[in-house]
């Protein structure tokens, strides 16, 4: 064992007192990264309307991308930003990845962001550079909470005639004006267990039907998002968005399964059990569904890899 | 999370390897079993996507926009989403 006389400790020790202040320092000054950091993720999807694909960013911009061309429409796009966390030495805002996919009604496009927002963006302004939001053009932005950063937006928005349907991180759903995104109803909080909602509302017959971590399918008045009677209760949670057809609901869950549940029953149809989680929503081919009476029963295993009928 | 999508009778998937798998619906029960086209783009796939005309349109997990021509059955055009400022 080697031994050190006390005076080389002592040394040593100032040694790696004055490294580290060198280091904290060369921290700070190159721009403290604590406070800068970058949130990740994002998983925005794209859309296509009119021979442009609008997808979100990582930067938390929409971009519209000339599908003929390839070239960007919007020079400037507007990004999204969230308060910076950590040490406030850096920036005082970084990027907010954008996760919902764009939704476009004619000549705009409505989209929720990660830091609790909806925007309205004209197409037309946004080609010509404009300063956002032009107001006359149908522009608006609106935080669900106030301020940036308190109340995510993840899932896509629904569409009803003049009204978007938001769900938010707060685990309420929505309801603005597409014309001004003044508010027009909110929910009161449909998951009280996680508090949060990360799944799309689905309008259908003046009701909005939501899924929940909690393994709920919630039905709300579309006018005014009060609860329904109806409801409907899984062995576990909903990741997944669910779809109707014929007033048939189908909805994958994290119990492996896929649901089919009848609008206004307690029990399914029937279940089909998967590999997996269900993470992302079943499309219905119409003409196979409408072949059989009790609903599609063709279900794609969600990690792409086989289709399997029951 | 990457939902399956329609376009006319095609049914397209595209998965957490990048690959985008087609199948046509026209064919019946047994047309489900292997897809009439498999197509690999440049990285993984999260995100819900689009279709139209016989192209699909992808973000990957490296914020990339792949279009994906199915007669083709290849990639015909990415670009990147975000441009470094």
């Amino acid at each position: 064992m080697t031994r050190y006389p006390s005076s080389s400790v002592g040394m040593r020790q100032t040694k790696i007192l004055l490294l580290a202040t060198i280091v904290l320092l060369a921290v700070f000054l190159s721009g403290c990264p604590f406070g800068a950091a970058q949130v990740t993720g994002g998983w925005s999807g794209t859309a296509f309307r009119d021979g442009t694909i609008y997808a979100g960013t990582l930067q938390g911009a929409v971009v519209a991308i000339n599908a003929t061309t390839r070239s960007p429409q919007w020079p400037d796009p507007h990004r999204v930003t969230i308060p910076a966390e950590g040490l406030q030495c850096g920036p005082a805002a970084v990027a907010a990845p954008l996760y919902a996919t764009p939704t476009v009604v004619g000549d705009v496009v409505y989209i929720g962001t990660y830091a609790g927002e909806v925007l309205a963006l004209n197409t037309v302004a946004r080609s010509q550079g404009l300063p956002f939001p032009q107001r006359g053009a149908g522009e608006w932005v609106e935080f669900l909470d106030g301020q940036a950063g308190n109340n995510a937006v993840v899932a896509d928005l629904a569409v009803r005639d003049d009204l978007l349907y938001v769900s938010a991180s707060d685990g309420r759903v929505y309801c603005l004006s597409r014309a001004f995104g003044d508010f027009v109803a909110r929910s009161e909080i449909l998951d009280q267990r996680h508090r949060k909602l990360w799944t799309s509302p689905v309008i259908h017959n003046e009701a909005v039907y939501v899924s929940t971590f909690e393994g709920h399918i919630r039905a709300l008045s579309a006018d005014t998002l009060e609860l329904l009677d109806w409801s409907f209760e899984a062995d576990a949670g909903f990741a997944s968005s669910p779809v109707i057809h014929d007033d048939i609901l189908y909805v994958g869950s994290f119990d492996n399964r896929l649901y089919a549940v009848r609008i206004g029953d307690s029990d399914p149809l029937w279940t089909f059990r998967g590999g997996q989680w269900f993470w992302a929503s079943p499309v219905v081919p119409v003409s196979m569904a409408e072949s059989t009476p009790s609903g599609l029963k063709q279900v794609w295993n969600w990690e792409g890899s086989t289709l399997e009928a029951p | 999370m990457s939902s399956p999508v329609l376009m006319d009778d095609l049914l397209i998937v595209a998965n957490e390897q990048g690959v985008v798998d087609v199948f046509d619906l026209s064919g019946g029960p047994e047309s489900l079993e292997v897809p009439f086209r498999s197509i690999t783009i440049g990285d993984k796939v999260r995100s819900s996507f689009s279709a139209h005309d016989g192209f699909v349109y992808i973000r990957g997990e490296d914020n990339h926009l792949y279009v994906v021509d199915i007669d083709e059955g290849r990639v015909v055009w990415d670009v990147p989403l975000d441009i470094e400022e």
